[in-house]
């Protein structure tokens, strides 16, 4: 029986692999995200830390030469070795808040959607209340309140994303529970964990891989977002909203402090977004052709 | 809605009592006499406890319809949300048209065309659009639109040019999701049976399409409108704030940022009250495009979330 | 699609529209960062209020921000007159001036109008004052209680408003929609757009070369708007002077301010307790290299709480340079080992730059400390508090070296006095200037007091910032003085 379930999820990943090849783009948005998640890990091999934090004054504002590639800011820091740096930043916290906010959507969906009735209308009254405060505005509050850090950041953007994800989750959740092999394993006297674990997450992970994908390139912006108006993380950090937000005063001095964080910001999102699109191609069952 | 709106307000009351400082402070700065700041506050009433005040607060928009007074102006809430909610709704309104026109309209290109180049490359472009964050794309529009070609303001919100790039702004970076919603739900019809009855019936492609596909398509598009709206005014935020455009988004930031607990609750609470409304006329658009939804709603008694 | 066709008209249309631009243009359009909210004559908060007040009040007499008393020139006020005692202020008011809606100014709007300051929340004065009073239309009699050298740029500093107005008005219409004597006059304010003013044509010193007024509210784009031609005048932050630099019709003047920004030690706290290792701290500081980098060169080098052109400077105060050996050997004499960890340098959003550049200037003493950007309410609650070790930030005692005392006497520990410094010989100096008449006791005072904090280090002042105004080529403005206050009664387009 294990022997049989692996070997069908082999050909079915297999199956996913063909599908998700034959589409260029997405390809193209994997090798982009390959690309900046080995910047991300090879940071510091590729230039220590302490070059980007460094200060030269007399170099400030100078433009992308052969010792600084993309050029030094403000204060004299170079920028390349700040953009390298800041992908750990960004990756970090679009994935991380995302993760989060994916663990707690899918037990709060989850258990809205196979539980039902009063366990149901609680959680969804209370997502109602989360939705009808613009996230952003949710965010700026929360860090008014917590303070500025990179931990209160993910917590504000995190909490913001949270109702979004329930009620996707929920709605996923309810189309599987209706699927007869879940009656079946509920009138064998299946336990509800057992079932949601065991038979409806896996059958509603397609969806929701998907969602999880697009959602990180979602909160890479609003991350971005938040520090550019000087609520991300504390300095001298090179996060890439950060290196943003001194910049648009250079815009027509230096300019290249507005590219190049901002060019690296929407690559990593639109990796995300390609391989999200991708992923929805691949595994939606009903376009085989 | 009533038990989401006392949420809201509950939610919103409590993250703000928990932002540090006080409005007397906040307002009169470092070097006021200390008198001078706890009698500043006693008379906004910030010297009692935190449930008085939320009662307070709340007793007074059930029985009065008073939304209370702003700690920075001393003057009512309500006139500040007036003076600027016209240019938010104007905003979004707008940018939700434009969205809808470039979302729709390419979605259904694409998913006519689906795996032709053009459909990649709309895909792609909308998602290049979807990956740009809002406000540098404000910052990029206003240097070549208004420094180098002169042709557009940088501010303001006196007349519809103000809002040209405003709109381009929360528009086109939220268009992608439109399409890819168009363009999925579009696939997933023609796949339907009756699409190939039709079909087989020997109807031309353009009249299934556009007779059809197209209105069966549309029901998820016009379901995921209400919460687009909400997204729209969460853009319209950010394009306040890169165009210094009076807005509700404008008007929250700063009474964030000044511990202005009446200007913030009230400005969520009108907000979140436009937002059930759009909601609901959602409701009932949808219910008049798919007669099948009348049917289902008087079945069920009540719909589900 | 009857959209898409609305849309192209607009586009259209505003394409011939634009850059309309005459020599003989009357208006001018003002930035300003951030909405008014009041401009009630003393119950208002910030510049942008000041500024606006100043074109629409009109004050007893006009004192230059400098401390020269050769400018001083009559206003409202003919003249004045001082009793021996330094307590008895005697003005002699004009009797040809009138309020925005045709009455009369009297002695008695101006009585009124000093006594909503002394009451005020938002404005005051440190002056003990006794009584304000109006004998007759033509006379205010001000009595203090003690002598209070700096009283006169005090009270020259107030708006006069009209008593009538006030007592025939709302408060919310007083606050409003204001009616002064001023060179214009209050039109309309539209929340978070723009103010509107225009001449008053019964000013008694004429009517102005410029005749409409916009004031509008942009909050972070003004370099952009006047690069545009939306706006004439704006004040600029220095991040944005290259940009505007590259302009040719765009002109640029700093204006020196007493405003100075520095790092704040907190003195409670070891090992800033130590006066060694605050001398080093000042020592370690690159002000130059700061000047140029965060403030694009627009700041004056200073370590001296008060700024070189305020009243009580001099050259001989003690200056500190930037000597990182004798830092070095400063700290190694305190005891203060290498790779000490000082703590968090607390910061606004605004200063994290200049906080990141002291966080190295610090790290290359072998002094540690992190950065602590809080949100600005947050940040001022823990400053007030004490709840620190190193701040950065800038500071403001506009007016009369008096002002000082804010930042370095006891009672103002937990308001502006950031340090937290207690002495009481400070304290004992600034009350002996506080009433003495006599000019030259009264410098020599404040240049002990002045050695006194620079010999302690009880701050480590970095420079004096500069305001900085950006206006179109075409705009004759008059010379600006001291913490920028401007009168576009004196201005006009060539």
């Amino acid at each position: 029986m294990d022997k049989k379930n692996k070997r069908r999820k082999h050909s079915q990943l297999k199956e996913f692999w063909r599908r998700f090849r034959k589409n260029r783009t997405a390809i193209l948005g994997l090798v982009i995200l390959a690309v900046i998640v080995c910047i991300a890990v090879f940071a510091d091999l590729i230039v220590p830390y302490a070059r980007c934090i460094e200060q030269v004054g007399a170099d400030r504002l100078q433009p992308p030469n052969p010792s600084h590639w993309f050029g030094t800011d403000e204060l004299g820091r170079d920028l390349f070795s700040r953009v390298v740096h800041g992908a750990r930043y960004s990756l970090f916290v679009g994935v991380v808040t995302s993760l989060i906010a994916l663990a707690i959507g899918a037990v709060l969906g989850a258990s809205a959607a196979y539980f039902g009735g009063m366990v149901d209308n609680v959680i969804m009254r209370i997502i109602d209340v989360f939705m009808c405060v613009p996230p952003i505005l949710l965010s700026l509050a929360v860090v008014s309140a917590l303070g500025t850090s990179l931990r209160n950041l993910i917590i504000a953007i995190t909490i913001s994303c949270i109702p979004g994800n329930t009620r996707l989750i929920r709605s996923v959740v309810l189309t599987v529970a209706e699927q007869d092999y879940v009656e079946a394993a509920r009138s064998y006297g299946t336990t509800n964990r057992r079932i949601i674990f065991r038979y409806v997450l896996p059958n509603a992970m397609g969806p929701i891989i998907v969602n999880t994908t697009m959602m990180i390139s979602d909160m890479i912006l609003s991350a971005a977002g938040l520090s550019f108006i000087g609520m991300g993380i504390q300095p001298p950090a090179p996060e890439w909203g950060a290196l943003l937000s001194n910049a648009q005063t250079y815009i027509f001095t230096a300019p290249y402090l507005l590219f190049f964080p901002g060019i690296f910001i929407i690559l990593t999102s639109l990796s995300f977004n390609l391989v999200g699109d991708g992923l929805t191609d691949a595994l939606d069952p009903k376009l085989k052709d | 809605m009533i038990p989401v709106l006392l949420g809201v307000s509950f939610l919103v009351f409590t993250i703000l009592s928990l932002t540090p400082g006080d409005p007397g402070s906040i307002i009169l700065g470092i070097t006021a006499k200390p008198e001078d700041i706890a009698r500043l506050n006693a008379e906004f009433g910030y010297d009692r406890p935190f449930f008085v005040r939320f009662f307070t607060y709340i007793g007074n928009i059930v029985f009065h319809l008073d939304l209370g007074t702003s700690y920075a102006t001393r003057q009512p809430v309500i006139n500040s949300i007036m003076a600027r909610f016209p240019n938010t709704l104007l905003l979004a309104a707008m940018a939700m048209a434009v969205e809808c026109l470039l979302g729709v309209s390419m979605g259904i290109i694409s998913a006519v065309r689906q795996y032709s180049v053009l459909d990649r490359v709309m895909v792609v472009v909308a998602l290049v659009f979807a990956s740009i964050p809002g406000f540098w794309l404000g910052l990029m529009l206003i240097t070549v639109f208004s420094i180098r070609l002169k042709l557009l303001p940088v501010f303001g919100a006196d007349t519809l040019r103000h809002f040209i790039l405003p709109t381009l702004t929360v528009s086109l970076t939220s268009a992608a999701g439109l399409l890819r919603l168009t363009r999925a739900s579009m696939l997933e019809t023609v796949r339907q049976e009756y699409i190939r009855t039709a079909q087989a019936k020997g109807a031309g492609e353009r009249v299934v399409i556009w007779k059809h596909a197209l209105r069966n398509a549309l029901i998820p598009v016009i379901t995921s409108m209400g919460t687009g709206f909400g997204a729209s005014l969460g853009g319209a935020i950010i394009a306040e704030t890169v165009f210094s455009m009076p807005g509700m988004g404008t008007l929250m930031t700063n009474a964030i940022r000044q511990k202005d607990v009446p200007t913030v609750m009230g400005a969520t609470l009108f907000l979140a009250v436009m937002f059930s409304v759009v909601v609901l006329i959602v409701d009932i658009l949808y219910a008049f495009i798919d007669p099948r939804i009348k049917a289902k709603y008087r079945n069920e008694g009540r719909g589900r979330g | 699609m009857k959209k898409t066709a609305f849309l192209t008209g607009t586009i259209l249309a505003l394409c011939l529209t634009t850059g309309v631009f005459a020599s003989d243009r009357t208006d001018i359009n003002i930035a300003i960062d951030s909405d008014i909210e009041s401009l009630h004559p003393s119950d208002w908060n910030t510049t942008n209020e000041k500024n606006i007040g100043d074109q629409i009040y009109d004050t007893l007499m006009y004192v230059p921000m400098d401390g020269n008393m050769d400018k001083v020139e009559p206003r409202i006020a003919s003249g004045y007159t001082q009793s021996e005692d330094g307590l008895v202020y005697t003005f002699t008011i004009r009797s040809d001036v009138t309020f925005h809606d045709g009455t009369p100014l009297t002695a008695e709007d101006c009585a009124f109008s000093v006594q909503l300051y002394i009451d005020s929340e938002y404005q005051g004065t440190s002056a003990d004052v006794g009584s304000v009073e109006a004998p007759d239309a033509s006379t205010l009699v001000v009595t203090l209680n003690a002598p209070f050298a700096p009283f006169l740029s005090d009270i020259c500093a107030m708006h006069i408003g009209s008593k009538a107005y006030h007592d025939a008005a709302s408060e919310e219409d007083f606050m409003t929609k204001p009616i002064g004597s001023g060179p214009y006059k209050f039109v309309s304010h539209a929340i978070d757009t723009n103010v509107i003013l225009e001449a008053y044509d019964g000013y008694y010193r004429g009517e102005p070369a410029i005749k409409n007024v916009n004031y509008y509210v942009i909050k972070t784009t003004a370099p952009q708007a006047l690069m545009s031609n939306q706006v004439d005048f704006a004040e600029i932050d220095a991040s944005a002077l290259p940009m505007l630099q590259a302009m040719p019709d765009i002109v640029v003047s700093p204006v020196p301010t007493s405003g100075y920004s520095h790092l704040v030690m907190n003195l409670e706290k070891a090992p800033f307790d130590d006066v060694r290792v605050r001398q080093a701290i000042n020592y370690a500081i690159n002000r130059e290299n700061i000047v140029n980098v965060i403030y694009e060169g627009e700041a004056e080098v200073n370590s001296n709480i008060c700024a070189k052109t305020r009243y009580g400077y001099s050259d001989d105060q003690l200056q500190y340079t930037y000597d990182p050996d004798k830092a070095r050997e400063l700290l190694a004499e305190a005891g203060v080992e290498e790779g000490t960890d000082l703590g968090s340098i607390l910061c606004a959003e605004k200063y994290s730059n200049l906080a990141t550049v002291l966080q190295a200037d610090l790290a290359a003493v072998g002094l540690n400390a992190q950065i602590d950007v809080k949100e600005f309410n947050a940040f001022i609650g823990q400053l007030t508090s004490g709840d620190f070790s190193l701040c950065a930030l800038e500071m403001t005692l506009e007016g009369d070296t008096q002002m000082l005392e804010y930042a370095l006497t006891t009672p103002f520990i937990g308001m502006a006095n950031n340090a937290r410094y207690s002495d009481e010989t400070m304290d004992r100096l600034f009350e002996e200037a506080r009433v003495e008449p006599d000019n030259e006791k009264r410098l020599a005072l404040f240049d002990e007091i002045l050695n006194k904090a620079q010999n302690e280090a009880v701050y480590a002042v970095i420079c004096n910032p500069q305001i900085l105004y950006a206006y179109h080529k075409d705009l004759t403005v008059t010379d600006f003085v001291l913490e920028g206050n401007y009168y576009l009664f004196d201005y006009a387009w060539n």
